[in-house]
């Protein structure tokens, strides 16, 4: 990296600040529904900039690309970046956030992950719960 | 001197990183499967090999990856483009494999479209398949290679989640690059997990300062004059992005570094040259004078990407600008043609008025197929050569429409140009691995699809005869084409008996000279 020159200065994406949703568990067919709901309500609330994040048992498996896709396609003029982490770094997560999140729970989440979702109520809004 | 381990590989396939014999038209070959000939020979045609430098770094590379690799090394990366046969040399020791492409998987029309009516994958498709499976990159992936992949076509992956995984795809992004490509390469120098996926909002597309200006020869020496369209059609994405104009300066620039990288052609990338300056619809002769000739001043050829028919007849009837154009494009019979690509869509002034209503403007969308005409012949008369493309199977499409889109083939039998027909594939047929086997294509499509295939062998032809690969360099592939269209003309004819339709060979447009 020495004696370059830096002849243009570019803005950053991901420095931005994103509106976040959380998808805790496997996405489900029936989830689609609801998280297009979120991806339009975001975007004609002139929302530039949604992050959602998946946390999966199997971070590796892409298969909930899959369901995701028509809601991705529901998009046009926001930026939206999609991230997956692993289930059992989500509390950890909830503690650094600064302002409340809106949580979807989908299929395969233990009832004590669930609760302790619930108890993180002041950061961490459930919006749909989908067993 | 250069550090010869580069950390960041940009790549592409051979379908992309190819300069066709020079000609962008011979590109779209790579669209279709091989047909009437082995794979091999159709790759020699369409996609020849570049030529590369001792590190397999092209002599000329897509346009799109020369901006990235730009951007990356003006903020101190050791990044270069790859030639795909070269990747061997680099993989052991880099960091970041960065990919784009016009069509990975042959979704887009035409790919689609030659895989609906052969039923057998296009070329650029397997093409990048051959590369994604290359020993080197499994055994790179295996290592920790991260692998970043965009361009137009980032969506497609969208379609094929099962390759994105199996290819072990770290991250998509589908949107112009610039701002995001920085921000995924800090993260992996970071040793931050990537994200799955980015779509770049308009909100996050480059301003023109951000912008940054190719170091290398691009393809053909394609350089953009400009971002973005004002028109607003239905089934476009670009529209959506804002304006932006690139200053003369910069343009000066990225034609010099393709002519003294020895590329002395260059074609005028936009969506619509003809609004390069322009005040919303309205077009601005003095920029386009002005940019004309700077392009005369250092190129030896010019062709223009796309052009919309309405500012050609617009430009014409109220300035004389296109005969203006010709006269400095075609100076001291440098050139005596030059080509453009041009969307007529549909005859159908209803679906016209629904899904493009500005694409006439300045005229009313009533007048849409006299728009489309009138530009044609303004086109012939001052050799601009159009390759133009139609949409079947929009979704409103009704057969009347499809039928007035036959009409208006019928009314541009005279003029000289090549018209592909596309299909706009629903999304949602994509998905399926083996969609074109239940695409169905109605008995009026077929009736378009005759036309257009008619009129571009009959005037394909004569271009190829009076403007095409001139040179005894150029002969053999000269003569591998006109094979092609020979036996095209065949096959074709032959299908026709079989299906009792009634020859439209005899309904061939007139040459006019
Ligand atoms: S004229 Fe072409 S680029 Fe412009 S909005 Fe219409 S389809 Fe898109």
């Amino acid at each position: 990296m020495e004696g370059f020159q830096l002849t243009t200065t570019v803005e950053s994406v991901l420095g931005q600040s994103f509106s976040e949703v959380w998808i805790v568990g496997e996405l489900g067919e029936d989830m689609v529904e609801a998280l297009k709901r979120i991806v339009r309500n975001r975007m004609f609330g002139g929302v530039k900039r949604l992050k959602l994040i998946f946390y999966l048992s199997n971070p590796e498996d892409l298969n909930y690309l899959n369901l995701l896709r028509p809601v991705l396609l529901e998009n046009v003029s926001m930026s939206i970046v999609v991230e997956e982490r692993p289930v059992k770094s989500l509390l950890d997560d909830a503690r650094l956030i600064k302002d409340e999140v809106n949580v979807i729970i989908g299929k395969m989440v233990s009832a004590e992950l669930v609760k302790a979702i619930e108890l993180s109520r002041d950061r961490l809004k459930v919006v749909e719960i989908h067993d | 001197m250069t550090n010869e381990r580069f950390e960041i590989i940009l790549t592409t396939d051979r379908t992309m990183m190819s300069d066709h014999h020079g000609k962008e038209f011979i590109g779209f070959m790579t669209t279709g499967p091989p047909i009437g000939m082995p794979e091999f020979l159709w790759m020699w045609i369409a996609a020849p090999k570049m030529k590369t430098d001792r590190l397999g770094r092209p002599w000329q590379a897509p346009y799109a990856m020369r901006k990235l690799e730009a951007l990356l090394q003006d903020h101190g990366y050791n990044a270069a483009i790859i030639d795909p046969d070269h990747l061997h040399k680099h993989l052991d020791h880099a960091r970041i494999l960065m990919l784009s492409h016009h069509d990975y998987f042959a979704l887009c029309p035409p790919s689609s479209e030659w895989w609906l009516v052969t039923k057998q994958e296009p070329v650029n498709a397997r093409s990048f398949r051959r590369l994604m499976e290359k020993p080197e990159i499994r055994r790179a992936k295996k290592n920790g290679l991260k692998i970043i992949v965009g361009g137009p076509a980032g969506w497609q992956w969208l379609y094929r989640v099962n390759l994105w995984e199996k290819w072990g795809v770290d991250t998509v992004v589908d949107g112009e690059g610039e701002r995001i490509v920085l921000d995924l390469v800090e993260k992996v120098y970071s040793g931050e997990p990537l994200p799955r996926y980015v779509f770049v909002g308009p909100n996050d597309v480059p301003m023109i300062e951000e912008i940054p200006r190719i170091k290398h020869a691009s393809v053909n020496g394609l350089i953009e004059i400009m971002r973005g369209c004002p028109r607003h059609c239905k089934f476009c994405s670009v529209t959506l992005r804002p304006l932006r104009y690139i200053p003369l300066d910069m343009i000066e620039d990225e034609i010099l570094v393709n002519v003294k990288e020895g590329v002395k052609g260059g074609i005028l990338h936009s969506e619509d040259v003809l609004l390069y300056g322009a005040r919303g619809l309205r077009l601005n002769p003095d920029a386009l004078i002005k940019l004309h000739k700077l392009a005369r001043k250092h190129l030896k050829t010019i062709a223009w990407a796309h052009a919309s028919l309405a500012a050609i007849k617009n430009a014409e009837e109220e300035y004389g600008l296109i005969s203006k154009l010709r006269e400095i494009i075609c100076e001291d019979g440098v050139q005596d043609y030059w080509g453009v690509e041009v969307g007529v869509e549909t005859g159908s002034v209803k679906l016209a008025k629904k899904i493009m209503p500005a694409k006439a403007a300045p005229y009313p969308a009533e007048k849409w197929p006299d728009v489309v005409e009138d530009a044609f012949a303004i086109m012939h008369e001052n050799n601009l050569i159009p390759a133009a493309t139609l949409i079947l199977g929009l979704p409103e499409e009704k057969p009347d429409d499809v039928l007035r889109t036959a009409e208006l083939l019928d009314r541009l039998k005279p003029y000289r140009s090549l018209i592909v027909p596309m299909f706009f594939v629903p999304m949602g047929a994509l998905k399926d691995k083996d969609w074109f086997t239940t695409f169905k294509v109605s008995d009026e499509h077929i009736e378009v699809m005759r036309r257009c295939l008619w009129h571009s062998v009959k005037w394909g032809e004569e271009i190829m005869n009076r403007f095409y690969l001139r040179g005894p360099s150029k002969f053999p592939v000269k003569l591998m084409l006109k094979l092609f269209l020979r036996y095209v003309r065949w096959k074709v004819r032959s299908y026709e008996e079989k299906m009792g339709w009634k020859p439209l060979i005899a309904e061939a447009p007139v040459i006019r000279s």
